[in-house]
């Protein structure tokens, strides 16, 4: 995973947003996916447009306190995303 | 003289219908289908089943001839693997609703889903509930028609394992012949806790995912929406036969109906806890 890789959003997952957090199911693998307010915003900003390198500037513009914390955590999040399928990198 | 006999059952949209003769068969539909109203339609059945019985021993016929699976045993082994089989094919035809592997019951007019895989312990609990005077719904599946928050149950007999017995015993039964037993399981009629009244159906007002485990730290916790949709969806159990496999159906019911995570050791800890949960939806 590098800086400049762009993850994106898999498509075909039905996608139900509830107080922030994600419910994503996908109908043909029968998979059903919980993600917590943190990963779903990371995963609603997986628009294969943006790189990693810009994903985690605009996580810090608007989260300065949490600046040092984030690449790490973005970096687990995105591995995770990726080992579950639902993202991949272009 | 012995006669073949039909007996239809319709629940949640699908219906098994269960030819049986001899003395044994009898004894063993009137048991387990007690509370089950029989269906009025003939002809209809999605799944036949045959039982047999003769000499004091009953056998139990699944499937179509070359397929067909012979199961002869005692009257509570044939009752118990009969009455799985039976949810199983009524279950796995739903097409009209969401068919959940849960308990439910009712208190003062208020309906609690409890949803779980078999090692979670909640038919004891169910049992439990009953003895502090829950109506009985089902301790096994539960159907919520099209689009509504209401709780149809199967009602038939509790489940319970053996190794569970020494709790419910101590329920304050009395009625031995409600009680019909396998190798490793009792099939316990709700009419063997005094005051409980079996009911065929109640509002959705509460979701509690409980786990029995004698280790645990007493939880009590709320899920968000999100966490209680991906737990649903872990014991919805027809999915498969309903668009898009039912997913906007469960988002729709996680935000109308609050939901819960229950952990437990001792049944102590839960007592009144359920019932200030259901307070505010009582209004």
């Amino acid at each position: 995973m590098s800086p400049s890789d762009k993850p994106k959003q898999k498509p075909d997952y039905h996608l139900e947003e509830m107080d922030n957090e994600l419910l994503l199911f996908h109908p043909q693998e029968k998979k059903v996916l919980y993600m917590n307010e943190t990963t779903a915003l990371v995963w609603q900003l997986c628009d294969g447009q943006r790189t990693i390198q810009e994903i985690t500037a605009l996580l810090v513009e608007t989260f300065p306190d949490a600046a040092r914390e984030i690449p790490g955590d973005l970096e687990n999040i995105l591995k995770q995303l990726q080992q579950e399928r639902v993202i991949e990198l272009a | 003289m012995n006669e073949l006999r039909t007996h239809t059952i319709s629940f949640a949209g699908s219906t098994v219908a269960l030819q049986y003769e001899g003395h044994e068969a009898v004894r063993i539909i009137e048991f387990l289908f007690r509370h089950i109203p029989t269906s009025e339609e003939q002809g209809v059945a999605d799944v036949t089943y045959h039982l047999l019985s003769k000499g004091g021993v009953a056998e139990l016929r699944l499937g179509h001839r070359e397929n067909e699976i012979h199961f002869r045993a005692s009257e509570g082994e044939v009752a118990g693997y009969l009455l799985g089989r039976v949810c199983e094919a009524l279950a796995s035809h739903s097409t009209g609703g969401m068919v959940f592997h849960a308990s439910a019951l009712s208190w003062n007019g208020m309906g609690v889903m409890l949803p779980g895989t078999m090692e979670v312990g909640k038919s004891t609990l169910t049992a439990w509930l009953l003895s502090r005077g829950y109506d009985y719904l089902t301790d096994e599946m539960v159907y919520l028609p099209n689009g509504e928050a209401r709780l149809v149950g199967f009602p038939r007999p509790l489940n319970l394992r053996r190794s569970s017995r020494f709790v419910w015993q101590e329920l304050r039964g009395e009625r031995t012949e409600e009680v019909w037993s396998g190798s490793d399981f009792d099939l316990v009629q709700p009419d063997w806790f005094p005051m409980t009244r079996v009911c065929s159906a109640a509002p959705l007002n509460l979701i509690i995912f409980p786990r029995y485990d004698l280790r645990a730290t007493f939880a009590f916790e709320p899920l968000s929406k999100a966490q209680a949709g991906l737990e649903l969806m872990r014991h919805f159990v027809n999915a498969r036969n309903l668009p898009e496999a039912g997913f906007p159906r469960i988002a729709q019911l996680v935000r109308r109906v609050p939901a819960y995570r229950l952990r437990y050791a001792r049944f102590e800890q839960i007592e009144g806890r359920i019932e200030a949960r259901l307070a505010p939806a009582r209004g």
